[in-house]
């Protein structure tokens, strides 16, 4: 069994839907145009020069770099894995000689692997033509990377977690809806998180979330100290490795013990 | 030697279930909002039997059907010897593994293929799950290639894996539904329904199919359906589920010698037929000119009845065993349970 053979099958899979990739480029470009428009406003009125360390340019390149990390972050497991429990299409993956979670795994790197070429890389040369190259240096460029794929990793894992909720519960979409939304509150997405109240910032450093997108960002950027964010990516890691395989190993007793 | 009808196949088993039991613990509510609103906040809950005391083996080469009505637990014994359900009690062995314990062993040498669902690609052709499936499997470049080819030629479907599986008829999704089941060259095959909602020629070339592939490969067939032609062209040995019971198991011949004492008559005639009142008679159909009866010989003799409704202007009468359908709709409508040494 080829891992990369299945990835480049699966991979086969997302190409097919062609119209998306355009789709996605064009809708991340007018949101980071439309965000530039409402800080351009915000710093115009306030007549202020920075806001706690970023000026109207950080916060351009702050939602540009945010924007490509999450085509390589976002993982949506959890409403796959229910589709597939809800449509009775989950049993025929258990039965193959490949594990479920490994299975989910290579899928979803088979659609970063795309995103790459057909998301990342296009809209990034968008982005360069409108608004100019962003400023990374070489050093926080290939650190930027690294803690982007520690970020993916933590995020497929977070969202394997949430995908076992189905095996327990009859629907799970409205739980994830919640969850996903709570956590694009306090991951970075809408703004850089050192803007929220100081007591509020230190204790978010403290939860896994501000590592998924808001740290990656930074450290592209230069403003963060790398070794930390990479400690605290390991760290959840460690955590949430142990804890993945054990709620897949309960919800895999509860599917043989009645069935799903 | 173990002689299952017309072939007699070497004890080659492959499949052995002991007593195996499986119940679930559901929840009953009754019709209405006020109802559903307190099930919210107690439910009642009963243990529904599912499967209770199966006892059957299958044999390599066989092509075995499990038929049962609908919630008779055929899916969960399937579940069951695919290692999906564990078992509350009882044992089985599917090509020596313990199913429930070695799912994962087990999984390599064995096929499924669901009628009302697709293992397939919707939106790209077949032969992208194909490939995809041989990465799955780690089949062999050669070995790949030469089962594909093979099963597309005995399934005439070169033009048809190249389609996208959206695009194909049902019966044309089927044939590559049952391509990809067979390309890692299982020991077993289970079939749930796999000719529901064909049309009869399509029904046939599946059939023909899977005929060929069990004759040449000594593929065991597992087959769960509810059409009666799949059980009576494919199959030789089948048990039937009735609420979770074992109420039959041996030779589908077997089981309409069973009712051999039962005829089918059917009469045509020039003039009204007029069916005297006889024990042991029951009408079937009733038209102006034909009629068709079911008659017990063990209470009346075809003779004496034909003796009785008489009549200078009959031109045919046809004299017929039950089918395997009303067979079926007898045991299913008593539910009671037949020993095979009964038969």
């Amino acid at each position: 069994m080829g891992a990369f053979g299945i990835i480049k099958n699966l991979a086969k899979l997302r190409l097919a839907y062609k119209f998306e990739f355009f789709g996605s480029l064009i809708f991340s470009v007018l949101w980071v145009v439309l965000l530039a428009v409402i800080w351009k406003s915000v710093f115009f009125f306030s007549n202020l020069e920075s806001i706690k360390g970023f000026t109207l340019q950080d916060l351009v390149f702050y939602y540009i770099i945010i924007q490509l990390i999450r085509f390589g972050t976002d993982v949506d497991i959890s409403y796959r894995v229910e589709q597939l429990v809800r449509y009775g299409n989950f049993i025929p993956l258990l039965l193959k000689p490949l594990s479920f979670p490994a299975f989910c795994f290579l899928d979803d790197l088979s659609e970063k692997l795309v995103n790459i070429f057909l998301k990342i890389i296009p809209t990034f040369l968008v982005f360069v033509i409108l608004f100019g190259l962003p400023p990374f240096t070489l050093s926080s460029f290939f650190f930027g990377i690294i803690s982007s794929i520690l970020a993916y990793l933590l995020m497929f894992l977070i969202d394997f977690m949430l995908s076992t909720l189905i095996f327990f519960t009859k629907s799970s979409h409205g739980i994830l809806d919640f969850v996903q939304t709570g956590m694009h509150l306090i991951d970075g997405i809408l703004f850089p998180l050192i803007f929220l109240p100081e007591n509020v910032y230190s204790g978010l450093l403290y939860l896994p979330f501000p590592y998924l997108s808001y740290f990656p960002a930074l450290v592209f950027l230069n403003k963060a100290d790398f070794l930390q964010v990479l400690g605290f990516q390991l760290g959840w890691l460690l955590l949430f490795l142990p804890i993945s395989f054990f709620l897949w190993k309960i919800s895999l007793k509860r599917i043989e013990g009645v069935g799903i | 030697m173990f002689n299952i009808g017309r072939k007699v196949i070497f004890m080659d088993r492959v499949i052995l279930v002991r007593e195996i039991g499986k119940s679930f613990r559901t929840y009953k509510k009754e019709a209405g909002f006020l109802s559903t609103l307190k099930s919210v906040f107690r439910r009642d809950w009963v243990r529904k039997i599912a499967l209770h005391n199966i006892n059957f083996e299958v044999y390599k080469g066989e092509i075995f059907g499990i038929l049962g009505p609908n919630g008779a637990g055929k899916s969960t014994l399937i579940k069951i010897l695919t290692g999906i359900l564990h078992p509350d009690k009882g044992f089985a062995k599917v090509l020596g593994y313990i199913p429930w314990k070695e799912r994962k062993k087990l999984s390599q040498h064995i096929g499924i293929v669901f009628g009302q669902k697709s293992q397939l690609f919707w939106d790209l052709p077949a032969i992208d799950s194909f490939e995809l499936f041989k990465e799955i499997y780690g089949i062999p470049a050669d070995e790949y290639k030469g089962n594909l080819n093979s099963m597309v030629k005995l399934l005439d479907a070169k033009e048809i894996i190249k389609r996208p599986v959206r695009n194909l008829s049902l019966g044309e999704r089927m044939k590559c539904e049952l391509i990809v089941s067979l390309l890692h060259n299982p020991k077993i095959v289970f079939l749930d329904e796999p000719t529901i909602g064909l049309d009869i020629l399509a029904k046939e070339s599946i059939r023909e199919f899977i005929r060929k592939i069990a004759e040449r490969r000594k593929t065991t067939f597992i087959l769960t359906t509810h059409d009666v032609g799949d059980v009576e062209e494919l199959c030789e040995r089948c048990i039937i589920l009735d609420k979770g019971l074992q109420v039959y198991l041996g030779r589908i011949e077997d089981l309409k010698k069973y009712f051999g004492h039962k005829k089918i008559l059917t009469i045509k005639s020039e003039d009204k037929i007029k069916i005297p009142k006889v024990k042991g008679l029951k009408v079937l159909k009733e038209e102006r000119y034909k009629v068709r009866v079911e008659v017990d010989t063990k209470v009346v003799k075809i003779r004496t009845l034909l003796q009785k409704i008489f009549s200078p202007n009959i031109i045919d009468i046809e004299i017929e065993n039950p089918d395997l359908e009303e067979v079926l709709k007898k045991i299913y409508r008593k539910g009671r349970k037949w020993e095979r040494s009964g038969l």
